[in-house]
This record gives structure tokens, C-alpha cells and sequence, in this order.
């Protein structure tokens, strides 16, 4: 159980933070909203690259035997994420993106289980996360984009030190759709949301982070 | 399933004085199909008065002044708050009877409450107290607020501060933001500080239509081993037709914990507003 000081909760509230910090400091650059008009084509986006850090999680099951007996349990896997995207907008609305982000976090399993003892908590768990997807922009304010979702992650179950039980949870390459919608609070500064659905053994996943374009 | 019923009255053409009220019932989701309905009862009722230029009071039973309104009353952003709907919570009831001076200028507004409490609610969960909320404008289409409540009743004494932020995109896109604190004492306990965020973007998808995300936080108390609370939204805000008004969410909800886990819990919900 890591405590209060410990780096990785540490990180995850110094993140958390980061992200309201920056909500309110990226308005000094925001757009003049009533520049937009009514039926107005909105203008390409000058810059294409964008780096973002967000808190991620996603569920996954876990696959509990001991001797002859099995049992499933849910896993939470929460952390930080920070990812690189380019965006390619081939016409003034439609366009792709293309993401690729790296994971640190923990994975926390359901406890002890009535048929399979196992309880381990939390072991550590990092993934490289890849995703395509097709853009709209709604506005020059908004941009929701839709496609796939890829994620190879590095997660080892110890055996339980009294029972013996071991266990295996989702799958080290994951794959499932995704929808993030991303709003610009500024030229540079944007607050990104992310929903997707992980198919293997695993279940929703979900970021919330703010993205720097430049 | 709450519904309500509501009839408002501007006797003067300046909108100088309003008076207005609603009738409704909320029906517990264990309740539903059975004979105990609970009756309609009288949630908000008062008066608006116009003192001075932007000078207002209000007096009667209305919600209670503090952070972003917030219509989803199952919001973390609203129930561990005190503005849940149901009566006899600890944590409180939006509506309390009490008297509201506004002050509301160009670049800024602010409003002090001063409350005494639901009607309706027993003795023992009765809460008064006082609060107060300001909004000013940081840039354009961007307002910063400051909230504050002290309240106390027989079962909980309860302290909060907020901070909230407001900015509009473009027409029609919005994102809203509250970050609070909440402190809780129960007689003969110690005092918890937990916290909350909410973050709620919107976009315009077309006249009438809009995009919802949510995202939403609870900690009970600011410790480490303290389970965090999400919800994970997306929905939509629809206008179809004039009066009428549409809002399905579908929500997930996941508890983040060094000690467990469990299975996520995902709910749909529907809210639909009639003017008549």
C-alpha cells in the first residue's frame, strides 16, 4: 500500500493539479468567441503537433487459479499518461490524428475473492498507447475524433505469498474504439477527453489532460 | 425519477418583482411500482424583490447560493454538497428557506445566503447557515468565482469552499470547471476534509443539438489510502422543438483505490424539461 508520500501518489496529484492550474492560466489566450459567426467556415489549424498530459485509467479482468479452482476479479489500472499527436487536416472540417503516448501507473485488483485468496493490491504497471483517428471539427473551438485505440502494456501478477494463487489480467496488446473530444480553450492550450472500450479481457477506458499545440 | 411542476408570476412589465413556485415529488428508484408514492409537496417557493438598481433580494424556499448550478442533482459536484433533492440527508437539501441579497453588476455579481433550513426535514436534519458565491470576469466570455457555506444541523456540521471557472468557446460550446473542498463533522467525530472537481465540456453540434463530456471527482477524506470517486460522462443536450428540452447521459462511475477494486457501474440518464 504506498503511502501518503509516496512518488507514485505524489505524481498523480502533482498531475491532477497541473491539469487545473493550466485550465485557468491557458485563458489569457482564448479566442475572441464573438468573432464567430453565424455559418462561417472555420480556418485551418496553423500548427499540427501537439504534446498532452493526462490521468488515464481503464479496467481490465483478472484471472485468479489456485490449484483447481478459478475466479475473476476487475482491475483498475490508473496513472499519468503523456502522449505526442499530430493532426492532418486535409480539408477545412475532416482530418486524422494520430496519437502514440506512453503510461506509468498502478493496477489495483477486487481483494480477496471467495473462492481464490489473493491479496495483493497494487503492483505497477506501464503501456504504450497508439491510436488513429478520423477528425471533425464541430468548430474552430471543438474537434471530436473517432477511430482505434491500441495499447501494449507491461503488467505482472506476483503469486500470493500465503496461498499460492496466481493470477493474469487482460492482455499485454489491447485494441478497442475510442472517441475523444478535444476543446480549444486557445490558440495553444486545449482540454482533452477521451472514452474508449478495450476488448480483451479489459473494459472502458477513459483520459482527461490538457494538450499544447504548436 | 423526479418531476415537477411550476408556475412563475411578473406582475410589472420592468421585471421588478417575481413570484414563483414549483410543485414536485421524488420518487426513490426502490420505490418505483409500488403504492407509497410519495406525495407532491411545495419544493420552491419566493419572492424577488428589485431593492435598488442591480440590487436584489430574494425571499422564501430556493436553493441555496454556492459554486456552479448544476442540474445533475447525482453530480459529485452536488450531492456530498448538500443540493441532493432528497429530504432527511445528512449532507442536506438544495432548497432551504431563507432570504438571498444578490448584487449584480456588468463585470461581476456576488450573493449571500442566509438560511434556516427545509420544512420538510426532521429536526434532526434540519440545517441552517450562511453562504456566499461571486463571479467576476477574468478576459473575454471568462468568469472566475469563489464560493463559500458554513452549515450545521443536529446530524452534520458541514464547511465548503470552491473555486469555479466558467468560459465560452464559441457559440453554443462551453467548458465549466469546480474544484472544492468539503469538510464534514459528525457529533462526537472528528472533522474529514475531502475534495471534488468538475469538469464539463460543451459543443455545439448543430441548432438545437449539443455534445456533453463530463468528468467528475470525490475523495470522502484527502488521504492516500481514500478511495476516489469518478463519473465519466458523454451526452447530449437537445432543443428539438420549441419549449422542449432533452438531456440523456451515459455515465460510468469508477472507484479508484489502493484497496480494491470493483466492477464499473454504468447508468443512463434522462431528463426532460417542458415550457408551457
Amino acid at each position: 500500500m504506498p503511502g501518503l508520500f509516496s512518488s507514485n501518489y505524489i505524481f498523480r496529484c502533482k498531475a491532477i493539479s497541473l491539469i487545473f492550474v493550466i485550465l485557468l492560466a491557458a485563458s489569457a489566450h482564448a479566442q475572441n468567441a464573438k468573432s464567430e459567426k453565424k455559418g462561417a467556415k472555420p480556418v485551418s489549424l496553423p500548427k499540427y503537433h501537439s504534446l498532452a498530459l493526462s490521468f488515464t485509467s481503464w479496467q481490465e479482468t483478472l484471472k485468479l487459479t489456485e490449484g483447481t479452482v478459478t475466479a475473476d476479479a476487475p482491475v483498475n489500472i490508473f496513472g499519468n499518461a503523456i502522449s505526442y499527436s499530430y493532426q492532418n487536416f486535409f480539408s477545412p472540417r475532416h482530418g486524422s490524428i494520430l496519437e502514440l503516448g506512453f503510461f506509468s501507473g498502478t493496477a489495483n485488483q477486487g481483494g480477496i475473492q471467495t473462492d481464490v485468496t489473493y491479496s495483493l493490491a497494487s503492483v505497477n504497471c506501464t503501456a504504450v498507447l497508439f491510436s488513429y483517428r478520423y477528425a471533425y471539427r464541430v468548430s474552430k473551438a471543438a474537434i471530436v475524433s473517432m477511430g482505434l485505440l491500441g495499447v501494449s502494456r507491461q503488467l505482472k501478477w506476483p503469486p500470493d505469498t500465503v496461498s499460492g494463487a496466481t493470477g493474469i489480467s487482460g492482455s499485454n496488446s489491447n485494441y478497442g474504439p475510442l472517441v475523444e473530444l478535444k476543446m480549444r480553450m486557445s490558440e495553444a492550450w486545449s482540454l482533452e477527453q477521451k472514452l474508449g472500450l478495450l476488448t480483451r479481457n479489459a473494459g472502458a477506458f477513459w483520459s482527461l489532460g490538457i494538450g499544447y499545440t504548436f | 425519477m423526479q418531476n415537477d411542476l411550476g408556475l412563475t408570476i411578473l406582475p410589472d412589465e420592468d421585471g421588478k418583482y417575481l413570484a414563483t413556485i414549483t410543485w414536485g415529488n421524488m420518487l426513490l428508484p426502490a420505490d418505483m411500482g409500488k403504492s407509497n408514492i410519495y406525495r407532491f409537496l411545495a419544493r420552491e417557493y419566493y419572492l424577488r424583490f428589485e431593492l435598488a438598481p442591480t440590487w436584489w433580494l430574494y425571499a422564501g424556499l430556493m436553493e441555496k447560493a454556492f459554486g456552479i448550478r448544476n442540474i445533475d442533482h447525482t453530480s459529485y459536484q452536488r450531492a456530498s454538497q448538500g443540493f441532493g433533492i432528497y429530504n432527511n440527508s445528512a449532507n442536506g437539501i438544495n432548497n432551504s428557506q431563507g432570504l438571498i441579497l444578490s448584487k449584480i453588476e456588468d463585470k461581476w455579481e456576488a450573493a449571500f445566503n442566509y438560511f434556516t433550513g427545509n420544512p420538510y426535514d426532521t429536526v434532526e436534519y434540519k440545517q441552517s447557515g450562511v453562504s456566499a458565491t461571486t463571479e467576476f470576469e477574468v478576459g473575454q466570455q471568462k468568469r472566475l468565482g469563489l464560493s463559500a457555506m458554513s452549515a450545521k444541523s443536529m446530524a452534520l456540521k458541514k464547511n465548503m469552499a470552491a473555486m469555479h471557472y466558467r468560459q465560452a468557446l464559441s457559440k453554443g460550446s462551453s467548458l465549466l470547471f469546480e474544484y472544492g473542498l468539503i469538510q464534514d463533522q459528525a457529533p462526537d467525530a472528528n472533522a474529514k476534509t475531502g475534495n471534488y472537481n468538475l469538469v464539463e465540456g460543451m459543443v455545439a453540434l448543430g441548432r438545437g443539438y449539443n455534445l456533453k463530456a463530463l468528468a467528475e471527482r470525490y475523495v470522502q477524506e484527502s488521504k492516500a489510502d481514500s478511495p476516489e470517486y469518478w463519473k465519466w460522462g458523454v451526452g447530449l443536450l437537445a432543443f428539438p422543438a420549441p419549449r422542449f428540452e432533452f438531456r440523456v447521459d451515459l455515465v460510468q462511475k469508477r472507484t479508484l483505490s489502493n484497496q480494491g477494486a470493483n466492477n464499473d457501474a454504468w447508468s443512463l440518464q434522462q431528463q426532460l424539461h417542458i415550457s408551457l
